[in-house]
């Protein structure tokens, strides 16, 4: 039971494109999650689950044909869905701002690096040019890198440092939440973790709620305190980190943690999840992870399995603080 | 290298420099690589790690002979280069192979799988009879269907276009196969998958295998041997296991120590020395 | 069929369009003879000045000769003169522009100076200037007898390479870095393999939109300088002259005589724009997706 009020509360959000033939494919398909204040989850998956594609629905980026067939986004006390385009702008950028997964296309190249930022600024304040000049370099600093740096133009950053600029832009307008879609995917792996060490920092100076999307459990493990598990357009397992981490027990959950390879291992060939994710539009019957799974039983692909919370004194699944904090719910018919 | 065996593939002393036009005067070249000397047993496995910058691509280039170097030579096989080059490319080309990182456009947008490794066979001198036979027994090495064929890159997903990637490759039987960060741009999940495709192939090919990656934990599970690179410059080599316990060196440990280990254990972010960065100043 | 209806889908309505117009364009010219009502040569006094009848649907110029198939035989010089330019200048320009990128920096220099030094000559004035010092009679080629119109062809032709040449150039840069090239050297493909089948294809899309461009502009340019009597000669008809003859009518009232060459130019025109737009959206490999969503 959660005291207060999540910052974000998504039920039963879904996205759909309409197919050759008329119908509407759903690519995220139901899906129901809380974020609360100051918390940072981690969204996990593969290509083509529907990570990616749900947080853009949270603040209706979903590039048409594609829509938004269905569902809530509370946040605070409205519901961006329901939204007017108008009001919706102002929270877009302002309250919730968004990371891209590759700067060097988020970028304008033609405008130095700190003029990007304080155009940003002054779109969404009252902030006069010069003010807004000075706010930009004081988003630098607070990003790691040195305000001298404003001048620059994107092409002469590294990709690491062209990084840390959308995230300068992004907490420029101190946002209440911030939506990093797979940040770190394209830089080095040291480089990674450099970018994940700074989301954690300005969660803890600015009091920032995160949601992180990765294909990387491990890296998303260093962050948040809760991770959400998606495949096939729907959630599969969620939970405090520490419990999805040691006790997974949804088998691609487990999988998923095991296929990253890590130093202290010993050489030897890699756990690999056989196959290849669905395709929206050939979504098998059932649970969407079936023909992949090394648990899978007759019911799995057969029928769809809710969402379920492992506590026997937790609220269950369609509750109103469905996800909260503390819950630790699974989709599976048999779960290790 | 220690080792022995023949040499499949050497550097000595290769050096490339870029000339910088400056417009007052000349500003100092652009180093890529510098005095870097490295020899290949065959049948060894060498991850080749370094940062973005590191020159780590220029080297695999190089080391293939698509850019010649600014000083020193390449040898293939104990054959210089400069050497090869004067006889017809069918003898010498394909020992030596390189799968590239597929975001970079690696095939042809334009040509079928199936037309892009029959020309490649024919470049082999396979006959027009038997190349469709023998794309399909490639496409099955890397695990492909060979409905495949008829498809073009757009239409497949990143794990197959990789998988394509290699049997193009292997279609001219190398000896010696570089991956250039082939893994980079793909799920964890499909990572998994290719690094163990690339590990069995190597084994029932009997392949000369160089990885460059900058996932040191990738290298750490596949390869026997590993160079550290950094500003162009070999900084350590030698068995994975050796360096990968007691690093010798400042910048192989910080690079050690920088790469993030999951819930399993706290780490420090080691705080990076400055990049040479890849444009201006 | 439903390759067609494919194609059709691709495109939209805008490039039906400009398909059909392009289409319509050249079977007039082409089945000119069999399809205009009357001699654009036969000269007929009496009924001369005509505004558009029964008889004669667009009417009859000052020498009494009927507008509509004056009209259709103009389309003969017209995209003559147009497509026939372009392939000059796609010949020309799209091979240099080519060799400039693959072939290194030396001849990269020289091809690309020589392109700019082309391309600073103004098209009109020169094609005007050279005409006029060429004169304007036949030209004789082996044992060819060629109208005026081929000697603007040519000229035109040698001034739009260096549009090729540049546009060529520039995709055909990012073409050479790309990693398939690079796998074909390795691979010990020839150059000449190289460049025509993966090079060259790969860098189509650009220029033929540009093709179809020029193609538009052949033809303004073949309207012009027949305009000022530098090309299609008369009596023969072409829509330049037509609109040059017709330069006393605007202020004598008879509108049927610069309103339907000038329509004719205008249209083909946008013909021609529209039809490049559409073979450039069927040329994207991306558009050609064969692995369907349900």
């Amino acid at each position: 039971m959660s005291a207060r009020a999540p910052l974000l509360a998504v039920r039963d959000l879904r996205v759909g494109f309409p197919s050759a033939d008329g119908r509407v494919i759903e690519a995220v398909r139901g899906i129901d999650f809380a974020v609360a204040d100051g918390a940072a989850v981690g969204v996990v998956g593969e290509s083509g689950s529907g990570k990616s594609l749900s947080m853009l629905a949270l603040i209706r980026l979903i590039a048409p044909p594609g829509r938004i067939t269905g569902g809530v986004v509370a946040f605070g006390a409205e519901d961006l869905i329901a939204l007017d385009e108008k009001r919706l702008r102002r929270i877009r950028g302002r309250d919730i701002a968004m990371v891209f997964q590759d700067p060097q296309s988020s970028l304008n190249p033609s405008l130095s690096v700190g003029r990007q930022i304080a155009d940003v600024l002054r779109a969404h304040t009252n902030l006069s040019a010069a003010q807004s000049q000075l706010a930009a370099a004081e988003a630098l600093e607070r990003v790691g890198i040195s305000p001298d740096k404003r001048h620059a133009y994107p092409h002469e950053l590294s990709g690491g440092m062209r990084q840390r600029v959308m995230i300068a832009m992004a907490i420029a307008c101190r946002p209440r939440l911030l939506i990093a879609d797979e940040p770190t995917t394209a830089l080095d792996v040291t480089v990674q973790a450099q970018i994940v060490a700074l989301l954690a920092r300005l969660r803890r100076e600015l009091g920032l709620s995160i949601i992180f999307i990765s294909h990387n459990l491990q890296l998303v493990s260093e962050i948040v305190d809760r991770v959400i598990v998606m495949y096939g357009g729907r959630i599969v397992e969620d939970g405090p980190v520490e419990t999805l981490f040691r006790h997974p027990r949804h088998p691609y959950t487990t999988l998923l943690k095991a296929c990253v390879p890590n130093l202290d291992d010993p050489p030897g060939p890699l756990t690999a999840i056989e196959g290849a994710p669905p395709h929206i539009g050939h979504m098998p019957a059932g649970c969407p992870f079936a023909p992949r799974c090394p648990r899978a039983i007759a019911r799995c692909a057969a029928e769809m399995p809710p969402l379920v919370a492992q506590d026997a004194g937790a609220q269950d699944a369609g509750a109103l603080d469905a996800g909260a904090l503390g819950d630790h719910r699974v989709a599976c018919w048999n779960p290790a | 290298m220690t080792g022995a065996g023949t040499t499949a593939l050497e550097l000595r002393h290769v050096s490339k420099a870029y000339p910088r036009p400056g417009v007052l005067g000349r500003k100092p070249s652009f180093r890529a690589l510098d005095d870097i000397s490295l020899a290949i047993t065959h049948g060894d496995v060498v991850g080749i790690v370094g940062e973005s910058g590191s020159g780590k691509s220029t080297l695999a280039q190089i080391a293939v002979g698509l850019i010649p170097p600014s000083a020193g030579e390449v040898l293939h096989d104990g054959t210089s280069l400069a050497v090869l080059a004067r006889t017809p490319p069918q003898q010498w080309r394909p020992r030596v192979q390189m799968v590239f990182q597929d975001s970079s456009g690696a095939l042809n947008p334009r040509k079928t799988v199936g037309r892009c490794l029959g020309e490649t066979l024919a470049l082999r001198g396979v006959a027009a009879a038997g190349r469709i036979a023998e794309a399909r027994a490639l496409l099955a090495l890397v695990g492909l269907g060979a409905e495949v064929m008829t498809r073009l890159p757009h239409e497949l997903s990143g794990g197959q276009r990789q998988r394509v990637g290699l049997a193009r490759a292997l279609a001219m039987k190398p000896e010696v196969l570089i991956a250039d960060e082939p893994v980079s741009s793909l799920d964890v999940s499909l990572q998994a998958q290719i690094i163990n495709l690339l590990a069995r192939l190597t084994r029932e090919l009997n392949l000369t295998l160089i990885f460059i990656s900058h996932d040191l934990a990738l290298v750490r599970s596949l390869c026997r041997c590993v160079v550290v690179m950094y500003g162009g410059r070999i900084v350590e080599e030698g068995l994975c296991a050796d360096v990968f316990a007691h690093p010798a060196q400042d910048y192989t440990r910080r690079l050690l120590a920088a790469v993030p280990r999951g819930l399993s254990q706290q780490r420090q972010t080691a705080t990076m020395p400055v990049l040479i960065s890849t444009s201006a100043s | 069929m439903t390759r067609l209806r494919g194609w059709i889908r691709q495109i939209g309505a805008s490039g039906v369009i400009g398909a059909a117009m392009v289409a319509v364009m050249l079977f007039a010219a082409i089945a000119a003879p069999l399809i205009a009502p009357y001699n654009p040569l036969a000269i007929d006094i009496l009924g001369r000045l005509e505004p558009p009848n029964l008889a004669h649907w667009l009417g009859t110029d000052e020498a009494g000769r009927d507008v509509l198939s004056r009209i259709i035989f103009g389309a003969r010089a017209s995209l003559m003169v147009g497509i026939g330019a372009v392939v000059i200048g796609a010949l020309l320009g799209v091979s240099g522009g080519l060799v400039a990128a693959y072939a290194g920096r030396l001849a990269e220099q020289l091809i690309m100076r020589l392109v700019d030094g082309v391309a600073s000559i103004p098209l009109l004035v020169w094609a005007i200037a050279i005409v006029g010092i060429l004169g304007v009679g036949p030209v004789q080629v082996g044992p060819l007898l060629l109208p005026n119109e081929v000697k603007v062809l040519a000229l035109v032709g040698c001034l739009f390479s260096p549009v090729f040449a540049r546009v060529t150039y520039a995709v055909a840069k990012v073409v050479v870095a790309a990693d398939y090239v690079k796998a074909r050297r390795l691979q010990g493909a020839g150059h000449w393999a190289i460049i025509t089948t993966d090079v060259l294809p790969n860098c189509l899309s650009p220029i033929i939109v540009q093709a179809t461009l020029l193609v538009a502009i052949g033809i303004v340019i073949e309207a012009s300088v027949s305009f000022v009597g530098l090309g299609v000669q008369p009596p023969q008809a072409s829509w330049g002259t037509m609109l040059s003859d017709a330069r006393n009518a605007i202020f004598s009232g008879e509108w049927w005589l610069p309103v339907f060459p000038g329509l004719a130019i205008s249209l083909t025109v946008i013909g021609f724009n529209l039809f490049g737009d559409a073979v450039r959206d069927l040329f994207d490999p991306r558009s050609v997706t064969r692995t369907v969503i349900a």
